[in-house]
């Protein structure tokens, strides 16, 4: 069971906003996986001038296979119907199924989608969070043309287990992802990578900030 | 939280030894100022000659912010506010005063920490002082025009606004400029340790001849202060903003291409000129207490209109972008 951790780290937040931001960054994130079939045992959100931290505790390491199926149009309903059916399903003729219903034989579509892997509904759900981020004024900056409080400088996102930090493919507006962040503006300048939420915690800390106070 | 830092600066600022050469004048401050910005690749400009009530109405950066084409720029403006005349007798506060003002586009993702080497360079050591970026969001009614950024505290004094912005004259700003506007004289005050901004020295307090900041501007302070609280006249301002309110919309409405040169020119800065004209002459008409609350919306609506469409005209131009 991984963990996530995300840090979105930009120039400095107003105060007033931080708060807020890292209730929305846990509530948005969390629901994203939850609605892409990943379920989780904890999470927990913090914030500093310059960072929104999400941790995530015991991930599931990919969606569970699903199978939906589907009723379609009679067997000897127009071709149009039909047609339409198959466009909905993204089938082909040769894999509906006919069955017998109370009206007739009927086409069914039985549709198989196999899990998928942790990190790439991570990503999924971190891009729509960013895109989407419910800032109560957001900005431009340089000639990009993504929106954030304040400019945003870096992307931390790995998956953590016994085995080691995994970064989480994942880029938006130019800013890819990765496993290093920064310390205290003036106490601490310099870049660092880590390998999960206590590594970033501690190493934080011993940076002159405090995630979690 | 970041918490740390506060113990730090309890116990360290006290036996901390001072490693850097503090400037020893307000001149030195603005000298310095240049030549960090000039070494970070802004052209060095002069200020306009206009009157102006700030260092965003220079055309180096209220036309340049407009339109694609990067653009670097630093320079003192002198500014003026009638209304914040004090016959000189106030230690902070002047009705000619100081901006330093940087416009960068597109803004550099580095801005803040070049921002803070230039604080480093006039003498402020941010390990020692509590340097904050605390949110202030920046608009011009009568420039049309918005950003987000921050104050910028330096133990608690505000000594720089901080502005990405967002739109100009009414147009979204791509790419986006980032501005740094010093406040040099209360900036100054504090680098150089005076409470009464008079009383600091303007050039070496070791020159021949020594000048104090009141020695350069005290008798002109006293004396625009009387005249824009009392004599000015006020008949006469009310037809010279009619003047260059016609003025602008009339060069704007010239034909693109002149009939002379055979060229096409877009008489963007010269109707420009116009507006910051009226702008200064609404804030005359402001100090000797002629504009109602009601009039004061429609003078600054004027204004914005005349900014308007000097961006617009701005845009037609090879410098506002046009190929």
């Amino acid at each position: 069971m991984p963990d996530l951790l995300i840090e979105l780290f930009s120039e400095e937040i107003p105060a007033r906003m931080q708060a807020r931001a890292s209730d929305d960054l846990k509530r948005l994130v969390t629901d994203g996986l939850v609605e892409a079939g990943l379920t989780y045992a904890g999470a927990a959100a913090f914030a500093t001038p310059r960072r929104l931290v999400l941790t995530v505790e015991g991930l599931n390491e990919r969606s569970a296979d699903t199978r939906e199926e589907r009723k379609g149009p009679r067997t000897d309903a127009p071709e149009k119907a039909v047609e339409g059916f198959l466009r909905s399903t993204g089938l082909t003729r040769d894999q509906l199924e006919a069955r017998a219903d109370k009206k007739g034989q009927v086409w069914f579509a039985v549709i198989d989608k196999p899990g998928r892997a942790a990190a790439e509904i991570v990503g999924e759900v971190l891009g729509t969070t960013v895109r989407g981020f419910p800032w109560p004024k957001s900005m431009r900056w340089g000639d990009g043309s993504l929106k954030w409080v304040r400019p945003l400088h870096s992307i931390l996102c790995i998956l953590s287990d016994e085995g080691g930090a995994e970064v989480v493919p994942f880029e938006v507006d130019g800013i890819a992802a990765g496993d290093s962040t920064q310390g205290h503006r003036f106490m601490a300048p310099g870049q660092f990578s880590v390998s999960g939420f206590e590594d970033y915690e501690a190493k934080l800390r011993a940076r002159q900030c405090d995630a979690a106070p | 939280m970041c918490c740390l830092w506060r113990t730090r600066l309890l116990t360290g600022s006290q036996t901390m030894p001072e490693t850097f050469k503090k400037p020893r004048s307000f001149q030195e401050i603005i000298l310095r100022l240049q030549a960090y910005w000039a070494a970070n690749g802004c052209a060095i400009l002069q200020p306009y000659d206009m009157e102006v009530g700030a260092g965003t109405f220079h055309p180096a950066t209220t036309l340049r912010a407009l339109g694609p084409i990067p653009w670097a720029a630093a320079y003192v403006q002198p500014s003026r506010r009638p209304t914040d005349g004090r016959y000189g007798d106030s230690p902070n506060r002047w009705q000619h005063y100081y901006q330093f003002q940087v416009i960068i586009k597109p803004s550099p993702p580095d801005l803040q920490a070049l921002y803070l080497g230039s604080l480093d360079t006039i003498g402020i050591d941010t390990e020692i002082h509590d340097i904050r970026f605390v949110e202030d969001d920046w608009e011009s009614p009568t420039l049309g025009a918005w950003g987000l950024g921050w104050e910028v505290w330096c133990d608690g004094m505000e000594v720089s606004q901080f502005t990405y912005f967002q739109q100009v004259a009414g147009h979204d700003c791509a790419p986006v400029s980032g501005e740094l506007t010093y406040g040099l004289e209360r900036l100054a005050m504090y680098v150089l340790g005076f409470d009464d901004g008079n009383k600091m020295p303007f050039n070496d307090p070791d020159d021949p001849i020594p000048l104090t900041y009141g020695d350069v501007f005290q008798e002109a302070e006293a004396q625009y202060a009387r005249w824009n609280f009392d004599v000015a006249d006020t008949d006469v301002l009310e037809q010279h903003f009619k003047d260059a309110e016609a003025e602008c919309a009339r060069i704007l409405d010239q034909p693109a291409v002149d009939p002379k040169t055979g060229r096409t020119i877009v008489m963007a800065q010269p109707a420009y000129d116009q507006a910051i004209k009226a702008s200064h002459l609404f804030n005359l008409l402001d100090a000797r207490g002629v504009i109602s609350v009601t009039e004061r919306q429609a003078y600054i609506g004027r204004v914005r209109a005349l900014t308007r469409a000097c961006a617009d005209a701005w845009l037609e131009t090879a410098a506002g972008g046009v190929v």
